[in-house]
């Protein structure tokens, strides 16, 4: 055993803190995750401290990788997916829009992504290429955006944040910059984690969170922000922020799009998640009310449409004034004959 | 761009990619891919080692998207803390073997964040590092960014080893306590 198990009483917890963490050395990790695939309370415990820990990823920005990643991907998928298919007998797809197989393209990235763009569109019969991001922020309910499963994660009760003075988190992140020595900006064009330490009062201006997207947000820290600005409306605060690329219709498509939902509900295991089980049903109950209210509708009209031009065609039970006397609206009981004009207008002809 | 798909959608996909459906695994890869390199380059601080690691990481997402559990975390935190573990992994082993120069600028801390992405769980984490001291604050965030090892965030803080060791345990013992109020 790696001596930070011999730390004492809680030091099994320390060791899957720090395994979590990234502090243990190459013999430690090794011991580690020997014992993450034989001790099942080691797992949880390791499990628990990501959960813990894992938000911080929120703070890394983004950088593109290379193209040819997914290609490397992309070529290895089937054989990976092999033993996991035995496992599970699926019913051989039949949809012709989906590939089943996944085949090696040599295309670039780039280029299957705009692809897949194009056959989402086409599926949901929606607007033409062009970025309607314009159109889209609206679109998108703000049911689909708030998150469901982060509730039962917080199993830890909330501490009072606001105990905390506000500018722990600059001072927090400025300690991190504070030995910025090395920051020469690189040779490689693309080196992304040198960054540009900005001076703090270009920092201030970074910060009115509407504005910056994360990809050409430089690594200042934070500055001073008046607590309110967290606590936004929650438009403000599902803005995504670098939406040019995106598909442009994104919250939607696994609603609208009918292969996944089909193989879905044709899945043996109840993989999905319950809140998008729950959006199914209530998708199909309105689908439902549409469909009935549209009947409806023609009925009527075709009712209206036969006593406006075929009123000796229908049934008397249909009749406009069978149904007028149904309804309780008194009618005389035929149409009189024109009455002769009064005495007076016949007088003055 | 990652940043642009809510955790609903990448649920989703997650979901799909599960029943085999490699369309929305490659949705899923251009919707989650640049976080996930930043995440990797960071601790294996080399673009090829990065590479290999994504390879990997994606290819067991490919494989093992059934085994989320959207009730325990956000997708995204489980495809990050899967990349992780390769990515530290990847750069130990890198380090064992040789001692080739690193092609990536270290860096010493993640970038600002737009404050409405900051969700609850990370504000509460944060205010919990925050009551640390502040070389420990420092310390904890670098460990967990680069994922250094103990004597090299040592030489990086200039700290004794058995002084990191004891301030490194009581920072966890502390955030846990705080997180746990």
């Amino acid at each position: 055993m790696p001596e930070a198990i011999n730390g004492g009483a809680g030091s099994t917890d320390t060791f899957a803190a720090e395994f979590v963490l990234g502090t243990l050395d190459a013999d430690e990790r090794r011991a580690a995750n020997q014992l993450l695939a034989s001790d099942e309370g080691f797992a949880d415990r390791v499990r628990l401290w990501e959960r813990r820990l894992g938000e911080l990823h929120l703070m890394v920005e983004p950088v593109e990788p290379a193209s040819d990643i997914w290609q490397r991907i992309q070529a290895r998928m089937p054989e990976v997916r092999q033993s996991t298919e035995m496992m599970e007998p699926e019913p051989e797809p039949a949809e012709p829009e989906r590939e089943p197989e996944p085949e090696p393209e040599p295309e670039p990235q780039p280029e299957t992504h705009a692809e897949l763009h194009s056959e989402w569109q086409t599926e949901t019969a929606l607007e033409p290429e062009p970025k309607p991001q314009a159109e889209v922020e609206p679109q998108s309910p703000p049911e689909l955006q708030t998150d469901p499963e982060r509730e039962p994660e917080r199993e830890e009760s909330q501490p009072e944040a606001s105990s905390v003075p506000e500018d722990t988190f600059e001072s927090l992140i400025a300690a991190l910059k504070k030995p910025a020595h090395k920051e020469e900006a690189g040779a490689e064009s693309e080196q992304p984690i040198a960054l540009p330490a900005a001076p703090a009062a270009e920092a201030e201006q970074l910060i009115p969170p509407e504005e910056p997207t994360a990809a050409t947000l430089p690594a200042a820290a934070p500055a001073p922000v008046p607590a309110p600005t967290w606590h936004l409306p929650p438009e403000q605060t599902d803005e995504p922020p670098i939406a040019a690329e995106e598909p442009p219709i994104a919250p939607t498509p696994p609603f609208v799009a009918p292969a996944p939902i089909d193989e879905i509900e044709k899945g043996a295991e109840p993989v999905l998640p319950q809140s998008v089980r729950k959006a199914q049903r209530s998708l199909t109950r309105w689908r439902v009310l549409a469909v009935l209210l549209f009947i409806a509708l023609a009925a009527i009209a075709g009712l209206v449409a036969a006593w406006r031009f075929i009123p000796d065609r229908i049934p008397p039970a249909l009749q406009l004034v069978e149904l007028m006397r149904l309804a309780g609206i008194p009618v005389p009981a035929s149409q009189p004959p024109r009455k002769p004009p009064p005495p007076e207008s016949t007088f003055e002809e | 761009m990652a940043g642009a798909s809510t955790p609903v959608e990448i649920t989703w996909l997650l979901a799909a990619v599960a029943k085999g459906d490699a369309a929305a695994f490659e949705r899923l890869y251009a919707a989650t891919c640049a976080k996930l390199y930043g995440v990797v380059l960071r601790i294996v601080r080399r673009h090829d080692l990065a590479a290999d690691v994504m390879e990997e990481a994606y290819l067991r997402i490919w494989a093992r998207s059934g085994e989320f559990n959207p009730g325990l975390a956000s997708p995204l935190a489980w495809m990050v803390a899967l990349a992780r573990r390769l990515a530290i992994d990847a750069a130990r082993l890198a380090a064992g073997t040789d001692a080739e120069p690193e092609v990536i600028q270290e860096s010493e801390g993640p970038g600002a964040v737009p404050r409405h992405q900051l969700s609850d769980s990370l504000k509460r984490l944060l205010t919990c590092i925050g009551r640390l001291e502040p070389d420990r604050q420092r310390m904890m965030l670098l460990a967990y960014y680069g994922a250094f090892s103990r004597d090299q965030l040592s030489l990086k803080l200039d700290m004794p080893v058995n002084l990191l060791n004891a301030a490194l345990r009581h920072s966890l013992v502390e955030v846990e306590q705080c997180l746990k109020q």
